[in-house]
């Protein structure tokens, strides 16, 4: 089946006074229709550049480049044709609930504009629509809710408003970066169930972005895992926390602490190091400078190795025995 | 004139000087050129105002009637013994304006020294300390904030006598309240910043943390109001002394150049211009370098 | 327990007074709501709940840095509010949260980490530079780093010069109010380390104040779980994660997202009534949200946490109540 939204090589640059920040390095994924993709990955791994470049909203200051972009039979890399899905078949949901919606409009006025925008319904079809979203997504009395400021919302309720506002024009795609990041543990898990439901009832794809990898392994389909602007490995949520091939996958694993795995009051693993530089010209693996079982010939280009849908991109891996034997 | 000397070593540009943000250095200077074009030109003012005696030409209170407004030398009956030309009374022009420049920046950056330390003051107390200091301090620059300069000038001149003093304690006790509401606010910002929870938490007093963890922060905001209120001050001198509330003939002081001018403006313009170019010369230098050192000293290095 | 408890709060209240609106009048809210706790030497103590609990503002009167509204703090037994804020400092020191705002941007590391020194005048400058200097060594920042400003530093970093900060007048007790929340899991699991290897070689005492029950779980001794500006359970760390009593504590646990690819979103059953602080429920504050709230939930407190012994504030523990539970659940 031809997938929903196909990203091959996709770049993005942003050129400072003196040299280029490489943000984003040549990322390849695909998203299946229904399924959820998570990217995971630690800030500044440029996985929130990667979903902005998606909707073409880059800072002005970046550059974009990409082998093929497709949603569907809409080409991502046309700026007119991006304009008529954004918001429309392909929605978005942020972080902050509180800076995505505007303090100075009741929700109802939000959320019924981009709908009659995209669709050419009547105000009064669009408020219809909004009541039935708000039900949709659990939020009682809504009808009450519409004439309703952000800030009169707690920031659970928010969330919810944001996910029924992306959902009004019952978009196939939705691109949710660090959604939950920002609420309590108690209400994350209630917004999580909700995505998972509005999911299985209305069929739509999700790419989650999110720096928690916990929360990686109880929702993803697939997984994308990024470090220093590149895909370092994908799999099913079995194969990345099952058998990690790539060395960075492992690591972070390793550095979160969990009840019941670890010992407590034991140490952590740690990934010695920082992160390396993305300007100018990044050679070789990022994550040599870091990586346990690093070999001089880590400086050369990555070999991507794959075995079905698990890929990663390290000369380890592809046979067991060898990984035990690299780090002499 | 004993005053007048001193002008040169203006307390305010020893308190923008010395606030070190960070590394200064050549290269990261030459990142702004308004800093360097307008800190050249309040530098090079400045030197022109210490070096009055040595620089001026002639004596600007010598009166030579036989010489009545000569035009400047471009003109054709202007002479070099004249460079810009000689005023009503026949004094040299151009030692008249190096010599008023004296006046302007010291009153300028005297009166703004005053001024700075009154409102700063008051915006740190309001803004750390919040609740009814902060009342108070908002009281007092809402009454400062309905006393208009220029009729509390007239009346302190009327009872005192127009002098320097007079000007810059006027100026410097009137100017302070945009400093105090841009201190308060920002003050009140910082105070609840994490480190200054640290510092109180490592047992440090009210008025260490007002000096050294708060005021520090405050210099980008500081030197912006500083620049702006010396240009106001500046004009606002030439003001008064336009209206001869300020300085008094036969001290040169730009403002009462231009006033002294006035009646002659259509027959020796030049009497007027020339003043009012060197006027707005030096204020627009001053707002020029303020935004550049706004920039260079700001801990983020914007610009 | 025969032993004093180092810091002790005995019926600890705040209050602030919120502005709802320009025509309303202000209401209460009741950050904190009657806080028993004792902190023994050597232990770790975690403070979790989630936002709004009280728990930061717990740790800003723990710290002597906002007087209570009713109540007292104890340090080895005499109260912190005598003490003034130089001599407490030196014993008690606090973590932030935020690497970002935690540090003056105009001081050099270096500064920052000696200012407590200077605060208190202990040794010469050159005393005070090597102090500062051999922390910021022990707590992994290179030497070079001395004249660095923060904004030259990672997150990571900046969190270890405030530690190097917190660690320099050898405090006895450090309050860490969320100190890894902005950090990366790689980073975080670095300043958990630091933290417990500076614990055993300083002897140092932790009030470890975090909505991450994992981090939580890793690296304290007892749980203090708060909702609403109370505790409503206080176990040592085994019972908080193996054998939960108070029904918001397992809810909470439960909402942990462990690594398990097959375990999928847990169903809290949890009301999605969000708690309003300015209008808690009557009786207990958790029972809009309680999936086994029944009979006196909504009419009666309940028995507040014992700072001794421990257990949970919950009908269900409590003898006085509990056959109601049998006939609730029947």
């Amino acid at each position: 089946m031809e997938p929903l939204l196909q990203v091959r090589d996709l770049k993005v640059d942003f050129k400072l006074r003196t040299n280029t920040l490489h943000a984003v390095r040549g990322m390849s994924f695909e998203v299946r229709e229904g399924e959820t993709l998570c990217i995971v990955g630690e800030s500044g791994c440029g996985k929130s550049m990667t979903s902005l470049a998606l909707m073409d909203l880059l800072p002005r200051a970046a550059t974009r480049s990409v082998g093929a972009m497709r949603f569907g039979e809409v080409d991502l890399t046309d700026r007119r044709a991006v304009r008529r899905v954004r918001g429309n078949e392909m929605a978005m949901i942020f972080q902050e609930p509180m800076t995505a919606l505007n303090p100075a409009f009741p929700i109802g006025d939000q959320m019924t504009e981009a709908y009659i925008h995209h669709t050419g319904a009547t105000g009064s079809a669009a408020r219809a629509r909004a009541v039935e979203m708000l039900n949709e997504v659990g939020i009682a009395s809504p009808e009450k809710r519409l004439g309703q400021y952000p800030h009169q919302l707690s920031g659970g309720l928010r969330q919810r408003v944001m996910i029924a506002m992306a959902l009004m024009t019952s978009p196939k795609l939705l691109i949710a970066d660090e959604p939950t990041t920002a609420l309590d543990v108690t209400i994350q898990a209630q917004i999580l169930r909700l995505l998972r439901d509005l999911q299985q009832r209305l069929g739509i794809a999700i790419v989650f972005i999110t720096h928690d990898l916990g929360l990686v392994s109880r929702i993803a389909d697939r997984i994308v895992v990024m470090y220093a602007g590149a895909r370092v490995e994908e799999g099913s949520a079995a194969e990345i926390f099952g058998a990690p091939r790539h060395p960075y996958t492992q690591a972070l694993i390793d550095c979160i602490p969990q009840p019941g795995k670890s010992e407590r009051g034991a140490p952590l693993g740690t990934i010695p190091g920082v992160v390396p530089s993305l300007m100018g010209d990044v050679r070789g693996c990022a994550f040599r400078s870091r990586c346990p079982v690093a070999q001089p010939i880590c400086a050369d280009a990555v070999p991507l190795r794959a075995e079905g849908g698990h890929v990663w991109a390290c000369i380890h891996g592809a046979e067991k025995d060898e990984t035990e034997r690299a780090p002499a | 004139m004993t005053d007048l000397s001193n002008s040169a070593d203006p307390t305010a540009t020893a308190e923008l000087a010395e606030t070190p943000p960070g590394r200064l250095s050549w290269s990261r200077l030459s990142e702004h050129p308004s800093l360097l074009i307008g800190g050249g030109i309040v530098v090079l003012m400045i030197l022109i105002a210490i070096f009055a005696p040595l620089l001026a030409p002639h004596d600007p209170y010598a009166q030579d009637i036989t010489n009545r407004a000569v035009p400047p030398v471009w003109f054709e009956a202007g002479s070099w013994e004249h460079v810009l030309g000689t005023d009503q009374l026949g004094r040299d022009y151009l030692s008249r304006l190096i010599y008023g420049a004296r006046v302007s920046l010291l009153i300028g950056f005297a009166a703004v020294s005053i001024a700075s330390v009154i409102g700063t003051t008051l915006g740190l107390l309001g803004g750390y300390f919040g609740g009814r200091v902060d009342m108070v301090v908002t009281f007092l620059t809402t009454i400062r904030l309905s006393l208009p300069i220029i009729l509390v000038a007239l009346a302190v001149v009327a009872v005192f006598g127009g002098s320097i003093t007079i000007v810059v304690i006027v100026l410097g006790v009137l100017k302070w309240d945009r400093f105090a509401v841009v201190v308060r606010a920002t003050s009140s910002q910082v105070a609840r910043m994490e480190y200054v929870q640290s510092a109180k938490a490592a047992g440090a007093s009210n008025l260490y943390i007002i000096t050294r963890e708060v005021l520090p922060n405050l210099t980008p905001q500081l030197i912006v109001i500083a620049t702006i209120e010396i240009a106001s001050a500046i004009l606002m001198e030439a003001a008064l002394s336009f209206l001869g509330l300020g300085v008094q003939p036969p001290t040169p002081s730009w403002g009462l150049m231009i006033s002294e001018a006035k009646s002659y403006m259509f027959f020796s313009f030049w009497l007027i211009s020339i003043p009012g170019i060197a006027l707005a010369t030096l204020v627009f230098a001053i707002n020029l370098a303020g935004d550049g050192l706004r920039d260079l000293v700001s801990p983020d290095g914007r610009g | 327990m025969s032993q004093p408890p180092i810091l002790e709060t005995l019926g600890l209240h705040r209050r602030f007074r919120v502005s709802q609106g320009m025509f309303k009048p202000k209401a209460t809210l009741n950050a904190v709501n009657g806080v028993d706790l004792r902190v023994m030497r050597g232990e770790t103590l975690g403070i979790v709940g989630e936002s709004g609990c009280g728990k930061s503002t717990l740790a800003q009167m723990l710290l002597n840095l906002l007087p209570p509204s009713e109540g007292h703090v104890l340090f080895d037994g005499h109260p912190a509010a005598d003490a003034g804020r130089a001599a407490f400092a030196r014993r008690v020191q606090p973590i932030f949260q935020d690497p970002f705002s935690s540090l003056n941007p105009r001081k050099t590391i270096l500064d920052i980490v000696s200012m407590p020194l200077r605060v208190h005048r202990i040794g010469t400058a050159a005393e005070q530079e090597r102090t500062a200097r051999r922390l910021m060594e022990r707590v992994g920042l290179p030497a070079r780093f001395a004249s660095r400003y923060p904004k030259e530093l990672s997150g990571g970093q900046r969190q270890r010069v405030a530690i190097a900060r917190a660690l320099v007048m050898q405090p006895e007790v450090v309050i860490c109010d969320e100190p890894t929340s902005a950090l990366d899991a790689s980073v975080q699991s670095q300043i958990l380390n630091l933290l417990m290897e500076l614990k055993a070689d300083f002897n140092l005492t932790y009030v470890f104040i975090s909505h991450n029950l994992s981090v939580v779980e890793h690296i304290a001794d007892r749980v203090a779980v708060m909702y609403l500006g109370r505790v409503v359970e206080l176990t040592g760390v085994d019972g908080i994660f193996d054998a939960p009593q108070h029904p918001y504590t397992k809810a909470l646990l439960e909402s942990v997202l462990t690594v398990a690819p097959d375990d999928g979103v847990p169903d809290l059953a949890l009301g999605a009534g969000f708690p309003d602080p300015l209008h808690p429920a009557p009786g207990c504050p958790f029972h809009p949200r309680c999936p086994r709230a029944y009979g006196p939930c909504d009419s009666v407190v309940p028995r507040p946490v014992s700072p001794v012994t421990g257990g949970a504030a919950c009908h269900l523990t409590d003898p006085e109540y509990a056959p109601d539970k049998e006939r609730a659940f029947a």
